[in-house]
C-alpha cells in the first residue's frame, strides 16, 4: 500500500489543493491528515472539508483545539494569536463539527501517527532538538512514530545500541533494527527553508519513505490572506518557507 | 420590564408583569403574588427589583425559597431562573414584552409535603458535595463512568474521543461532542459535534446557560449539573 500522511495544512488551500493534486499523480491508496487543519491561513472552512474528503484519518492539532475553543491562546505566539482570533470568528459550525471528530492519535499497523509528539500528545510538546528527539523514543514502541507540529521535516532513527541519528538523505529504506521518529513536514506554512508544501510518502511494502515537495500558488494565498486581514508577517513568512 | 409566571403542578395560573421596585409573595391576600397554600407562609418571600437586577428574599419562610433546586436566602435572578415555593413555580424572565392582563386564580390547593422534603433533601445534598470539591460539578447518572467530576477549570470537554475529559458514549456521537465553558455569568454548555446529540433536560440544545440541577444528556450518557454558589 502506497500511503501519504500530511499535516500542518493551517486553512492555506492553495497548498493543499496542490498536494491533494500530487496525491492522485502518486497514486497513493490512503491519505492520513495529522494535524493542525486551521489557523495562520485565510481558507479555514475550504481546508476542513477538503480534508474530510481526502484524509482517512484525521488527528487534531493544538490549533483545530483551540478553534474549538478548548484551549487558552496565551501560549501562542502574537501572530499565532491573532490569526486565531480571526480564526474562531470565521470558521462555520459545520468546520466545528467536523474537527470535533478529529482524533488525538491512530496506529496504522506498527506506525503511530501523533501531531505534536508521543510523549502526552494532548499537552502538544515541540520536538525541536536530538535532545526532544531522544525523549520521544521512550514514548512508543511501534517501528516508526510520525508526527507534525514544527513543519520542519526531518527523519531520526534509534539504532539496536540506543544510539540515536539523524538522517540526511530525505527517503530511507525502513530496517527492521531501527525504530523511526519523522517529521512529516508542513503543507501551508514551510518553516525549513523551502516555501514548497512538504509531505511524507510511506510504500509499506518496499518500505520505504519520503519527503515530497510540491510547488504552489504562495502569491494567491498571500492575497487572500491580505483580503480578510492578517498579519504581515505570516503573509511574508509564506514566501521564505520560515 | 421582568416576568414572573406562576405554576402550579406545570399549569400556568398567573403571568405578573409589573413595574413595581418591589413584589411581595405569600399565602395572605395583601401580598402581590398571593400563593394560597398552607406550605407557604404569609409573607413568604419578596423579589427587589433594581436597576440592572432582581434579587429574591426569603423572609425567614418555614417551608423555604428555593432557586433552581438551590435552597436560598437572597439570590440574584438570571433570566430563566425557576424559583420554587411550596408546590408552585415562578419563571422568572428578565424581560417581557407580553401586556396581557394577569389570570384570576381559582380555588384554594391542597397542600403537600412530599415535593418539599424532596426539595429540601436534594439542596443538603448539592451543598455538601460542592463544598467537599470546593467547585461546580457534574454528577455521573446513566452511562457515566464516575460518580462526580468537579469543574475546577475553564473548558471541560465531553465525548467519545480520548482528548475528552468526561467520556460519553453514543451512537454516531462526535469525539469532542460537547464542551462547558466558565464564563462570566456561569457555565455555558456548547454542542459542537454532530446536531440532535446534546439535551439539556429532555430538549435538544445547541448552547445553554446551566442551572443547578439541570439533566445533561450527551448521547446515551447522562450528567447532572450541581452548581457551586458559595
Amino acid at each position: 500500500m502506497k500511503y501519504g500522511f500530511f499535516s500542518d495544512v493551517h486553512a492555506n488551500l492553495e497548498a493543499l489543493k496542490a498536494c491533494v493534486i500530487d496525491f492522485r499523480s502518486e497514486k497513493l491508496d490512503k491519505a492520513f491528515f495529522l494535524g493542525d487543519a486551521v489557523g495562520y491561513g485565510p481558507s479555514p472552512d475550504e481546508c476542513v472539508k477538503l480534508i474530510k474528503e481526502v484524509a482517512a484519518v484525521k488527528l487534531m492539532g493544538n490549533h483545530d483545539y483551540a478553534a474549538l475553543g478548548l484551549m487558552e491562546t496565551e501560549f501562542f505566539n502574537q501572530y499565532a494569536a491573532e490569526s486565531m482570533g480571526w480564526t474562531k470568528n470565521s470558521i462555520s459550525r459545520k468546520t466545528i463539527e467536523i474537527m470535533s471528530n478529529f482524533e488525538l492519535k491512530y496506529e496504522l499497523d506498527d506506525v503511530l501517527l501523533v501531531h505534536s509528539s508521543p510523549k502526552e500528545p494532548e499537552l502538544w510538546h515541540y520536538i525541536l532538538d536530538m535532545d526532544d528527539a531522544k525523549e520521544s523514543f521512550d514514548y512508543f514502541t511501534h517501528r516508526m512514530c510520525l508526527v507534525g507540529h514544527t513543519h520542519r521535516p526531518f527523519v531520526v532513527c534509534k539504532e539496536k545500541s540506543g544510539e540515536v541519528l539523524l538522517a540526511k538523505q530525505t527517503e530511507e529504506t525502513l530496517s527492521d533494527d531501527r525504530q523511526y521518529l519523522v517529521n512529516i513536514g508542513s503543507v501551508g506554512q514551510p518553516r525549513d527553508g523551502d516555501p514548497r508544501s512538504c509531505y511524507l510518502i510511506f510504500d509499506s511494502q518496499a518500505r520505504v519513505i519520503k519527503h515530497k515537495r510540491v510547488a504552489y500558488n504562495v502569491k494567491a494565498t498571500q492575497n487572500d490572506m491580505a483580503r480578510v486581514g492578517l498579519p504581515d508577517y505570516l503573509i511574508e513568512r509564506l514566501a521564505t518557507g520560515r | 420590564m421582568p416576568e414572573l409566571i406562576v405554576k402550579f403542578e406545570d399549569k400556568i395560573i398567573e403571568k405578573f408583569i409589573t413595574e413595581k421596585k418591589r413584589v411581595t409573595i405569600g399565602r395572605t391576600p395583601d401580598n402581590d403574588i398571593v400563593l394560597d397554600n398552607r406550605g407557604v407562609s404569609r409573607r413568604h418571600a419578596q423579589i427587589e427589583f433594581g436597576e440592572n437586577q432582581a434579587v429574591i428574599i426569603d423572609n425567614e419562610s418555614l417551608n423555604g425559597t428555593f432557586v433552581n433546586s438551590r435552597r436560598v436566602s437572597e439570590e440574584v435572578l438570571k433570566d430563566n431562573d425557576v424559583i420554587t415555593i411550596g408546590k408552585f413555580t415562578l419563571h422568572f424572565h428578565q424581560a417581557s414584552e407580553r401586556t396581557s392582563a394577569p389570570f384570576d386564580m381559582n380555588g384554594t390547593m391542597v397542600l403537600h409535603t412530599k415535593k418539599q422534603r424532596e426539595l429540601v433533601a436534594k439542596d443538603q445534598r448539592s451543598r455538601q458535595l460542592t463544598s467537599r470539591t470546593g467547585s461546580s460539578l457534574l454528577l455521573g447518572e446513566a452511562g457515566a463512568d464516575f460518580e462526580q467530576f468537579p469543574i475546577d477549570r475553564n473548558v471541560i470537554t465531553i465525548g467519545k474521543s480520548s482528548l475528552a475529559n468526561v467520556k460519553a458514549k453514543g451512537f454516531m456521537l462526535s469525539g469532542i461532542q460537547a464542551k462547558i465553558v466558565n464564563e462570566p455569568e456561569g457555565f455555558w454548555l456548547v454542542n459542537l459535534g454532530r446536531k440532535g446529540k446534546t439535551k439539556i433536560n429532555g430538549e435538544y440544545v445547541e448552547r445553554h446557560l446551566l442551572r443547578n440541577d439541570d439533566i445533561i444528556q450527551i448521547g446515551k450518557t447522562v450528567y447532572r449539573f450541581i452548581e457551586n454558589r458559595s
